[in-house]
C-alpha cells in the first residue's frame, strides 16, 4: 500500500512538474520568437494624469534619503496638478521620521505620514496611504528602491488605456555585486522580469503587479475593495483581485526601477518565507473566483492557477523525493522514478520569482549580459535553500491555519549606508554612527554649494 | 537577428540525428563505457567478472560487470562505522559551510540513516546487488544520453551561432557526460565493495540524478556564455 501510495506521488509530482517545465519553455521561446505586446512607452510623457506616490518606511533612516532624492531628480512635473510623494511613516523608532519632515520643508510636493496607531504593516500604510493620497494614478514603491528619472512617465502611460487597472515596472537588483547570493537573485530577477513576466503579458496572460515599482489606478484599486491588511502578499492579493474583475495588468519591462536585494542568506530566507505564505494564502482566498470569473480567458485561468500554486512546488519537491526513495527500496526503479527526478529537478528553478534554466538563459542574451550566464549552477544552492525554506514555511502556514493564527510580517533587512544603524535622538539629530538625517543635511548643504 | 524560428527545428534535426547515431552505434558505445569502468575498477583493485548482457533498448545491449559488496553479517559494524563518520563530517561541515549549501550536508547521513533503517527493520539486505545497480545505472544514463540533444536543442541550438559553435559543444556534453557516468559508476562499484551497499541509494540519487543535473546546467551555462560572447562581439562589429 505504501508503495502504491509513492508510485502514485511520484506520478503527481512527475505531471505537476513537467506542466510547470513547460510552461517556463513556452515563456521562454516566446521572449525568443515573438513580438512583444504593445507596452504603451511610445506615449510616455504625452499622458500626464495626476500621480501619488506611496512609500511604505518602517525605520527606513539608511534608504529613505535615497529615494527621496531620486524622486526629486524624476522627470515627471513637480506641481501639485502633477504629483505628490507620500512616504508613510509606519510606526518607526528610528530616524525616519525626522528625515521625511526635513525634506517636506524643502519640497512641497512631499507630503509625509506619520502612523503611530493603528494596524502596522506594508497593506495597513498603503491604505492609510491611499486615504491620504489625492492622484488619480497610485504608484507605490518600497524604501529600498531607487527609481530611475524616467520611471514615473513610463509607468503611468499605460493608464492611457482605460482598460488598464495596474501597471508593473521591472525591477533590477543595484547591489548585484554584494554577495554571491546578490548575483544568483540578479540571475533570478532578470529570469523572472525580462522572460517571465513580459511573456506573460504579451501572451495575454495575467502578469504580476508587484507591489513595488508599478502603480494601480484608483478608480482599479476602490472596484476591488482597496488594499488587503490581512494578506503578507498584498501585491499578489490586488493582482487577483483585479484580473479576476477584468482589470487589465500591464508590463513595461522598458521601466526599470533599482532594488537593493538581500545580502545575506538569513535576510533571504525571511523574505523567501513571507512570499511564501502570503502567496499561498491568496491561492486559498482567489482559487475559486479566479476559475469562475466570466472576465478571464481559458488560458489566463490555466496560468492563474500555476501563478498561485508556485511556491506548492517546493513541498510537493520534497514528498516526490520521499517517494522516489521508497520506490528505490521496494525495488520500483527504472524509468518512471527517473524521469521523475529527473524533471522535478530540471524544473526546481519554478520556485516563487525563480525561473527555470532555459528562462535565465534567454534573459541575459536579451539583456546582453552573457557573462553573468556563467553563474547559473551555483543557483541549485538558492534552490536547494528555497526549496527548504518554502517547505518550512508552508508546513508554518498550514499549522497556523489550522490554530487559527496568522504569521506577523517581517521587514526585509537593508544594507545600504550601514543598515540603518544611524540613529537620532528625540530632537530628530544624528547620533550613533552619524548616519540619518545628517546625511539629508549634508547633501543639502553640498547641493546649495554646488548651485551657488 | 539573434533568434529564428529555423534554427529550432535545426535543433531539433540535429537531435533526431544524434540520436538516431546514438541509437545505432548503441552497443558499440556501451561496450566502450563498460571497458572504461573495467580499466577502473581494476585501479581501484576491485574483482570483477562478466555477467548477464543488458538489452537497454532494441538492439543495443552491453554486457554487465559482476562485482561482490561487502557482507555485513560477517562485518557488522562497517555500516555504524560509515554512518558516525558521516554524521561526525555533517557536524564538522555544519560549522563552515555556508548556508544555502547545508541541505547538501545532509544528504550523506540522511542516505546512509535511512539505508540502515532499512537493513535493520526490513531486511538485511538492499533489494540489488551491484548488477542489478549497474542495470539501473545503464537504463537511466542511456535514457539521459538521448535526451540531452533535446535539451540543447531547445536552449542552445536556437541561436544564431555557427553550427561548428553548436555542435562542438554538444559533442563536448555527451563526451563529458559519457566518461563521468563511467567514472561515477566505477566509483560506486569500487564503494560497495569496500563499505557494502548501505552507500546504495546516495550513489543513486545524489551521485547520480543531481551530478547529471549539475553538469547539464553547467555546460548549458558554459555554451550560453560563449555564444552570448560571439553574439556581443556581432553587435559591435555591427555598431
Amino acid at each position: 500500500m505504501i508503495v502504491e501510495a509513492a508510485r502514485i506521488v511520484a506520478v503527481v509530482v512527475l505531471v505537476v512538474m513537467a506542466a510547470y517545465t513547460a510552461r517556463h519553455l513556452l515563456f521562454a521561446l516566446h521572449r525568443l520568437f515573438s513580438r512583444g505586446r504593445m507596452d504603451y512607452t511610445d506615449l510616455a510623457g504625452f499622458h500626464l494624469p495626476s500621480v501619488s506616490v506611496l512609500i511604505p518606511m518602517h525605520n527606513e533612516e539608511a534608504v529613505a534619503p535615497d529615494i527621496i532624492e531620486a524622486l526629486a531628480e524624476a522627470d515627471y512635473p513637480h506641481d501639485p496638478q502633477h504629483l505628490e510623494v507620500i512616504p508613510i511613516n509606519d510606526h518607526s523608532t528610528d530616524g525616519t521620521g525626522a528625515i521625511l519632515d526635513e525634506y517636506a520643508r524643502r519640497y512641497p510636493w512631499i507630503k509625509p505620514l506619520h502612523r503611530k496607531k493603528g494596524k502596522r504593516g506594508k497593506a495597513a500604510a498603503l491604505r492609510a496611504g491611499t486615504e491620504a493620497a489625492r492622484g488619480e494614478i497610485l504608484i507605490a514603491f518600497d524604501a529600498d528602491y531607487l527609481p530611475g528619472r524616467s520611471l514615473l512617465k513610463f509607468l503611468v502611460a499605460p493608464f492611457a488605456d482605460p482598460e488598464v487597472g495596474a501597471v508593473m515596472g521591472r525591477v533590477v537588483p543595484h547591489n548585484v555585486g554584494a554577495s554571491l547570493l546578490t548575483r544568483l537573485l540578479d540571475l533570478e530577477r532578470a529570469g523572472g522580469y525580462q522572460v517571465d513576466q513580459q511573456a506573460r503579458y504579451n501572451l495575454g496572460l495575467i502578469a504580476q503587479y508587484g507591489g513595488t515599482a508599478g502603480g494601480v489606478r484608483r478608480a482599479a484599486l476602490e472596484t476591488a475593495g482597496g488594499w488587503n491588511t490581512h494578506s503578507l502578499a498584498e501585491d499578489t492579493d490586488l493582482t487577483l483581485r483585479l484580473a479576476i474583475r477584468g482589470w487589465k495588468i500591464a508590463y513595461v519591462n522598458r521601466a526599470e526601477c533599482y532594488e537593493e536585494v538581500p545580502e545575506t542568506w538569513e535576510g533571504r530566507r525571511r523574505q523567501v518565507e513571507r512570499w511564501a505564505i502570503g502567496h499561498t494564502d491568496c491561492l486559498h482566498r482567489y482559487l475559486g473566483p479566479l476559475l469562475r470569473s466570466p472576465c478571464l480567458t481559458a488560458k489566463a485561468k490555466l496560468d492563474g492557477v500555476f501563478l498561485l500554486g508556485v511556491y506548492l512546488t517546493a513541498p510537493l519537491i520534497l514528498l516526490g523525493w520521499i517517494a522516489t526513495v521508497i520506490l528505490f527500496f521496494a525495488g520500483q526503479t527504472y524509468l518512471p522514478v527517473w524521469v521523475a527526478f529527473f524533471l522535478a529537478s530540471t524544473s526546481c528553478n519554478a520556485v516563487g520569482n525563480f525561473a527555470s534554466f532555459f528562462e535565465i538563459g534567454s534573459s541575459v542574451l536579451l539583456d546582453g549580459a552573457e557573462r553573468r550566464i556563467r553563474l547559473l549552477p551555483l543557483n541549485v544552492a538558492n534552490f536547494l535553500f528555497s526549496t527548504t525554506t518554502v517547505a518550512v514555511a508552508l508546513i508554518k502556514y498550514y499549522a497556523g491555519r489550522a490554530r487559527g493564527r496568522s504569521l506577523p510580517w517581517n521587514k526585509t533587512e537593508r544594507h545600504r549606508n550601514g543598515n540603518g544603524n544611524g540613529w537620532t535622538n528625540g530632537n530628530g539629530e544624528a547620533n550613533g554612527n552619524g548616519r540619518g538625517l545628517s546625511v539629508v543635511k549634508a547633501r543639502a548643504a553640498a547641493q546649495n554649494s554646488g548651485s551657488s | 537577428m539573434v533568434f529564428r524560428p529555423g534554427l529550432l527545428f535545426q535543433g531539433f534535426a540535429v537531435a533526431i540525428l544524434v540520436d538516431a547515431l546514438l541509437v545505432w552505434q548503441g552497443s558499440r558505445l556501451l561496450g566502450w563505457h563498460s571497458r572504461v569502468v573495467e580499466a577502473l575498477l581494476q585501479l581501484a583493485g576491485v574483482a570483477w567478472e562478466h555477467g548477464k548482457d543488458l538489452a537497454v533498448l532494441p538492439g543495443v545491449s552491453v554486457g554487465l560487470l559482476r562485482t561482490s559488496y561487502l557482507d555485513y553479517q560477517t562485518h557488522p559494524l562497517y555500516p555504524w562505522a560509515c554512518l558516525a563518520a558521516a554524521v561526525a563530517l555533517l557536524a564538522l561541515g555544519l560549522r563552515r559551510c555556508p548556508l544555502p549549501l547545508r541541505p547538501l550536508l545532509y544528504l550523506v547521513p540522511l542516505s546512509l540513516g535511512i539505508t540502515l533503517l532499512y537493513l535493520t527493520r526490513v531486511s538485511p539486505t538492499v533489494p540489488y546487488n551491484p548488477e542489478d545497480f549497474s542495470t539501473i545505472w545503464y537504463r537511466g544514463e542511456t535514457y539521459l544520453w538521448l535526451l540531452l540533444p533535446w535539451i540543447f536543442a531547445l536552449g542552445f541550438f536556437v541561436l544564431n551561432v555557427p553550427m561548428r559553435l553548436k555542435m562542438g559543444w554538444l559533442s563536448l556534453l555527451l563526451s563529458y557526460s559519457f566518461l563521468w557516468s563511467a567514472i561515477r559508476l566505477a566509483t560506486a562499484l569500487a564503494t560497495f565493495h569496500y563499505l557494502g551497499s548501505l552507500w546504495m541509494p546516495f550513489f543513486y540519487f545524489a551521485f547520480g540524478f543531481l551530478a547529471d543535473f549539475l553538469y547539464i546546467v553547467a555546460f548549458y551555462s558554459l555554451a550560453l556564455g560563449q555564444a552570448g560572447a560571439l553574439l556581443a562581439r556581432r553587435r559591435e562589429e555591427w555598431q
